[in-house]
């Protein structure tokens, strides 16, 4: 349950919100019980349910657009990657007590949302692709290349953040 | 495979996730030990990766939550019926429906809980006789005296008390006291057997026609005996003048009605 509440918070970003999602989720698969095919991921099946009733209920009032341009990502992207340092200073500082929660929250907030859902059901949840493909109602295919530009983006705020609080400091150039 | 002449993008995405065979798998990897720019791109998004799964894991949901489930599945069990039954009719805002439900229910518990099952005479009567065995229910007078026992309740009990000598029966008096049967004062004398078993005799005012249905009737002697049976507990009832007697004991019944028998002034 843990798991779901922190999708749903996660996609709301809203605890009671995220609340209500997770109780509407439980009923919808306490009623629906029987469509639940033994032997396979009871967890994925969760999720579905949860991932389709935010998208009823909830994304239309706060549906962003989606202006991400891919080649001003790859750019930034590159551009991030290429200020050095990160591989030596960056890397052991992952659990640092620096790391402040609302801001990461507000890095991973500030990925649109439909990105924002494959990297919580890959790398939050460890979904397979094909998972999370069912639980987005969306071909594997898109998974991937969401996922591709999640990780891009979240790698670029999250540097940027680091490097505002000092967890890595800015190259001498 | 498709090879980009330079760099691997997808390849190294696919490496992270563990999607590749085992011979794209080593091909990337070689690829990775020679290209700078794939390494670094592959280690940075590791690094994603594994830095969301840290920071972003779950964290626990409020505590009240699992209750509220748990609370609006009993409840839910019931309404989602009449959803099915009219798929027109959707219900927008489920918190006030789930909360008296979930009250409904609460209550239809405590109800259950609190409010006094209607018992029969005979169901009363072997409740009472299972207390004593409990040890729920004491004697007010021990005495192997009948003389003894009827005097402690001349003026407790509404008539003529009476307590019968079974000793020549080899069920010596043991003691008694007086019970209330739905709000009656009653004789209620209890006799052991020669196995130890416990007989109990029960007198109160009133009339055999009260009794339930579902009892036997035996007739000695030109008078009527109703036996009952209640989860192993066998009652005999018969009219003495203005009071009724009762014979209970989880002996087999037929012990009991002979006991009855023997002891029941003819009518």
């Amino acid at each position: 349950m843990d798991a779901l509440y922190n999708q749903a918070l996660r996609l709301t970003r809203n605890p009671e919100d995220a609340s209500d999602i997770v109780q509407e989720t439980y009923l919808r698969a306490y009623r629906t019980f029987a469509n639940f095919k033994e032997g396979t991921n009871c967890k994925a099946w969760l999720f579905t349910i949860l991932y389709s009733i935010f998208v009823n209920k909830y994304r239309k009032r706060q549906r962003e657009a989606d202006t991400v341009s891919i080649e001003e990502l790859e750019q930034k992207f590159h551009r991030t990657l290429a200020d050095g340092q990160w591989e030596t200073n960056f890397v052991a500082t992952t659990s640092e007590p620096d790391w402040q929660e609302p801001e990461l929250n507000h890095a991973m907030a500030k990925l649109p949302e439909d990105f924002r859902s494959a990297v919580l059901l890959v790398d939050v949840q460890g979904f397979t692709y094909e998972e999370a493909a069912a639980a987005l109602e969306c071909p594997v295919g898109t998974v991937r290349s969401r996922l591709f530009r999640a990780r891009r983006m979240l790698f670029v705020e999250l540097k940027d953040y680091a490097r505002r609080i000092g967890v890595i400091r800015t190259p001498p150039i | 495979m498709p090879t980009s002449p330079k760099h691997f993008k997808d390849e190294v995405q696919d490496l992270l996730d563990n999607r590749l065979d085992a011979s794209t798998r080593a091909e990337v990897e070689r690829h990775l030990e020679t290209c700078t720019e794939c390494r670094r791109e592959f280690e940075a998004m590791r690094w994603t990766k594994s830095f969301a799964a840290k920071q972003f894991a779950a964290k626990p949901a409020p505590s009240e939550l699992r209750e509220n489930i748990l609370r609006a599945v009993e409840a839910g069990s019931g309404s989602a019926r009449r959803i099915t039954f009219h798929p027109a009719f959707k219900i927008q805002n489920w918190k006030p429906i789930l909360a008296w439900a979930a009250a409904l229910v609460v209550l239809g518990i405590l109800a259950l809980i609190f409010i006094p099952k209607q018992r029969t005479l005979p169901q009363i009567v072997a409740r009472d006789f299972r207390s004593y065995q409990n040890e729920k229910l004491t004697l007010e007078l021990d005495t192997p005296n009948v003389k003894k026992m009827e005097t402690f309740f001349a003026g407790r009990v509404p008539f003529t008390p009476h307590v019968y000598d079974l000793s020549v029966k080899n069920y010596p008096l043991v003691g008694g006291r007086v019970q209330d049967l739905q709000s009656r004062q009653t004789e209620w004398v209890v006799y052991r057997g020669p196995n130890n078993q416990d007989l109990v005799c029960q007198m109160y005012v009133g009339n055999v026609s009260e009794l339930p249905t579902g009892s036997v009737e035996r007739q000695h002697r030109g008078k009527t005996f109703y036996v009952y049976d209640v989860k192993g507990v066998t009652m005999v009832f018969w009219q003495d003048r203005k009071v009724v007697c009762v014979l209970i004991s989880d002996m087999p019944t037929e012990s009991v009605v002979q006991l009855a028998f023997a002891k029941a002034p003819p009518a």
